[in-house]
């Protein structure tokens, strides 16, 4: 077997040993991108009647424009994901840690080195957004939505633009941060800037509207964003960025970056070697190596803590939303769930729209016979038949010979379908029958509640947080490992 | 293989002299916890000459990176000279010299090529055909007796293998002068043999490859000459055979239950001779360099009436040679 590997074909295959699985990876990475798109709109489909739906309405459509929204998304947390992982492999780093010292030693241009990592990363990340884009667009042709070309086009440009983008200047920054631990979280605020960026651009209000997307033109009017130029700017600096200081950086020795002083092994405690700066300022001294032996650095760095707080508040927070939805389900006509004294209800009807909607979790304040109401108020009570019933109050009945409130109180429905039935819910229930009054409600909470109801909710409630007990040692290590900087 | 020129490099350079460094003084210093303060290196003369294969020995790795950083133009120096291939020193710290080849460590190694895939990788600029350039890159694998790292994936290989690794890129390139700065690592045997082929490679093409270690069993396998760093100042320098001959007398190594009585009564019958203890051994050195004959020792213990449980001969070595250095400088 011949070994040609070039510089193109070794950036190419990235953290892997072989070429051909590198490739194959990189393949199954794009059909699994796929795949999750589509586990994501379908586990969507399922808060079809929440919040979800008038605040991103775009998410849920029965169209190609949901899927590959949603795998635009997909694509851009994957990649920055890889970016953070394969640090090493995916960025400039390399430069910084003399790895292309032999290369340029044995003929190779550091101008070209830099021209090439550059193709390789794009070409690469760009290789597995578009077998996922594909693998989306397949998929999505079984639930036999129109297919509309114009959108498709437009969105795989868009989606594409994202990946260069974060390829760019995840290289370029690369070049200015020696330290891999800082620089993972650096790419990480990056991704997160760009979407800011976005978001101030107004870049997803094209971004979301169909009509918009049908015409790339849209993304170009600096009336409506400013994004696609801003960004342009960006890839072609960041570009700049990488040939001008890649090149000057691949030609010289760089010092490695010390997590801790070296120690003198044989010199008298105290003592400290007094290094000259290299821009050659002859006051200023800085501290090279040390005799005091160094504390043994705890095994835990900044990366271990965060991972560990994230796992373990993960966990927490499935387990006690598995709880709050078992309480939910527990919860029944006769028997309701009440934490201190506040009765929670997944409120499932259109009655009392728009104050509490569909899917919503309305919270009712436990009230005696004795709590004073007020019209208006949405009540909680049980109907002679002991059905429990949601209505407002409209009106204190009284007494029609003497004038005086009977005690007794008319509850009717907000919303009624047809004008033509208003009224017809209309009750009259004695105030003893009252046992809570609506104080709030939350829609997001209301969409959680119905997610963690699904039988992917389930799952995923209930395996994530026992996969994180099971390994969480292994993904804290992992996370330590990936940081650790060579002392 | 024929190399293409790198950036710079000019034609063969007909220099005798590698590396002249002469009263070389560090711009880094002690300072002592009484606040005194002294050059990290002072004065450092040190003349590499073409084919030669020096090893420098000292008990500060800080010490030996930085002589070797100065050397090899990735640190500016305090004062002194120092000459690189008979050109003078280039102003510009840091940048990469056609003609030197600065290694420290194996850290600069990719881990997801193996030991030819990498060397193929690297030398894949050459104008000979890529059959016949992995044919003579096997052939140096063989030659050099490190074939056992041929198909390892690097990310596997240890740290002093990664370091070896770099080496043999080092072995295929051109530069004149390769510097080995490895003072935190140690090398088995057949890694050192591995160094010591590589280093008549480098040899044979008219360069110098100097190391820098605190391993003294690699220097002496590796290096035909070496040189002490102590304390800053590099002494006793010179051919590895002249070191061995002149610094370790150690001559026999005796065990006995009671080695203080053994001591005792050979000190009586041979005065002339340097006797130490060391747990449940006495070792025996000579004043001069002559070799302490066998059957002189024989005579010794059997005037001096005493047995042993174990004789053995003290085989000239640079890490003995080291300690008495060492002892001599009370460290």
């Amino acid at each position: 077997m011949l070994y040609d590997t070039t510089f193109i074909s070794k950036e190419f295959r990235s953290v892997y040993t072989q070429q051909g699985f590198s490739r194959n990876r990189q393949f199954s990475m794009g059909i699994f991108l796929g795949l999750l798109t589509f586990a994501v709109y379908f586990s969507l489909q399922t808060l079809k009647e929440s919040v979800i739906n008038d605040v991103a309405p775009y998410l849920l459509l029965p169209s190609y424009f949901s899927t590959l929204y949603i795998y635009l998304l997909v694509s851009l947390v994957f990649n920055i994901v890889l970016f953070i992982v394969n640090y090493e492999y995916m960025t400039l780093i390399e430069v910084m840690q003399n790895r292309w010292y032999a290369l340029v030693q044995l003929g190779y241009s550091p101008a070209k080195l830099i021209g090439g990592k550059i193709v390789a990363r794009i070409l690469a990340q760009a290789g597995i957004y578009t077998v996922g884009y594909i693998a989306t667009i397949f998929l999505s042709s079984f639930l036999k939505f129109p297919l509309v070309l114009d959108y498709i086009g437009t969105m795989y440009i868009m989606g594409l633009v994202d990946i260069v983008l974060l390829a760019v200047v995840s290289l370029a920054v690369s070049l200015f941060l020696k330290d891999v631990f800082n620089a993972r979280y650096v790419v990480g605020m990056l991704a997160l800037g760009i979407i800011g960026f976005k978001l101030l651009t107004r870049y997803f209000t094209i971004l979301t509207d169909r009509t918009l997307m049908n015409n790339l033109e849209n993304f170009f009017d600096i009336t409506q964003t400013v994004y696609m130029f801003v960004a342009a700017g960006i890839i072609a600096g960041s570009i700049a960025v990488c040939l001008a200081r890649g090149t000057r950086l691949a030609k010289v020795y760089n010092p490695p970056l010390l997590k801790t002083l070296p120690t003198l092994t044989n010199k008298p405690e105290g003592t400290v070697v007094l290094g000259s700066p290299s821009d050659g300022r002859k006051r200023s001294r800085i501290l090279e190596a040390q005799a005091t032996p160094v504390q043994r650095k705890k095994p835990w760095n900044l990366a271990a803590i965060i991972t560990s707080v994230l796992v373990i508040a993960s966990i927490t927070g499935m387990l006690l939303l598995n709880i709050v939805v078992l309480a939910f389900g527990y919860a029944s006509p006769e028997k309701e769930t009440s934490i201190y004294g506040i009765i929670p209800y997944v409120f499932q009807s259109y009655t009392m729209e728009p104050e509490i909607m569909y899917n919503d979790v309305a919270f009712f304040r436990k009230v005696d016979a004795q709590a004073e109401l007020k019209v208006g108020d949405v009540l909680l009570f049980k109907d002679a038949a002991g059905g429990v019933n949601v209505g407002s109050l409209i009106e204190f009945v009284t007494d029609d010979v003497t004038g005086k409130q009977t005690g007794a109180l008319k509850t009717d429905i907000t919303n009624y379908m047809d004008e033509r039935y208003k009224g017809m819910a209309e009750q009259t229930v004695n105030r003893d029958q009252v046992y809570g009054v609506h104080v709030d409600n939350n829609r997001w909470f209301g969409a959680v509640i119905l997610f963690a109801n699904t039988i992917l909710g389930r799952l995923v409630l209930l395996l994530i947080p026992t996969f994180l007990i099971f390994f969480y040692e292994p993904i804290v290590d992992f996370f330590r490992s990936i940081t650790k900087e060579k002392d | 293989m024929k190399h293409r020129k790198p950036g710079g490099y000019s034609e063969p350079s007909p220099a005798t002299y590698i590396v002249q460094a002469s009263g070389l003084t560090s711009r880094e210093v002690y300072q002592y916890a009484d606040g005194r303060q002294e050059s990290v290196l002072r004065g450092v003369y040190l003349e590499i000459r073409r084919g030669e294969c020096w090893g420098v020995i000292g008990n500060e790795a800080f010490e030996l990176e930085l002589l070797t950083q100065i050397i090899g133009n990735v640190r500016p120096y305090g004062s002194g000279r120092c000459v690189l291939v008979e050109r003078g020193m280039m102003r510009k710290k840091r940048r990469i010299l056609p003609h030197v080849f600065y290694i420290s460590g194996g850290d600069t190694v990719p881990g997801n090529l193996n030991t030819l895939e990498y060397l193929m990788y690297v030398t894949a600029h050459f104008d000979t055909p890529g059959c016949e350039r992995q044919v003579a890159i096997l052939e140096m694998l063989l030659q050099t007796e490190l074939y056992h790292l041929t198909l390892v994936p690097i990310k596997y290989l240890s740290a002093a293998e990664k370091a070896v690794v770099c080496l043999l890129a080092a072995g295929l390139s051109r530069a004149l002068l390769v510097i080995f700065s490895v003072p935190e690592l140690s090398f088995d045997p057949k890694l050192s043999k591995g160094i010591r082929h590589i280093a008549n490679r480098i040899a044979g093409r008219g360069g110098a490859l100097l190391i820098a270690s605190r391993d003294c069993d690699m220097a002496q396998t590796a290096c035909d000459h070496a040189a002490f760093l102590i304390n800053g100042k590099l002494t006793q320098r010179g051919t590895m055979d002249e070191l061995l001959t002149y610094l370790d007398r150690r001559a026999y190594i005796l065990e006995n239950e009671t080695p203080e009585a053994l001591a005792g009564a050979l000190g009586r019958v041979r005065p002339d001779w340097i006797l130490r203890v060391f747990e449940r051994e006495v070792h025996v050195y000579s004043q001069n360099t002559e070799k302490v004959a066998e059957t002189e020792m024989l005579d010794a213990l059997l005037a001096a009436g005493q047995t042993v449980d174990a004789l053995q001969t003290s085989k000239r070595t640079l890490k003995n040679a080291y300690r008495e250095v060492l002892a001599g400088h009370a460290l």
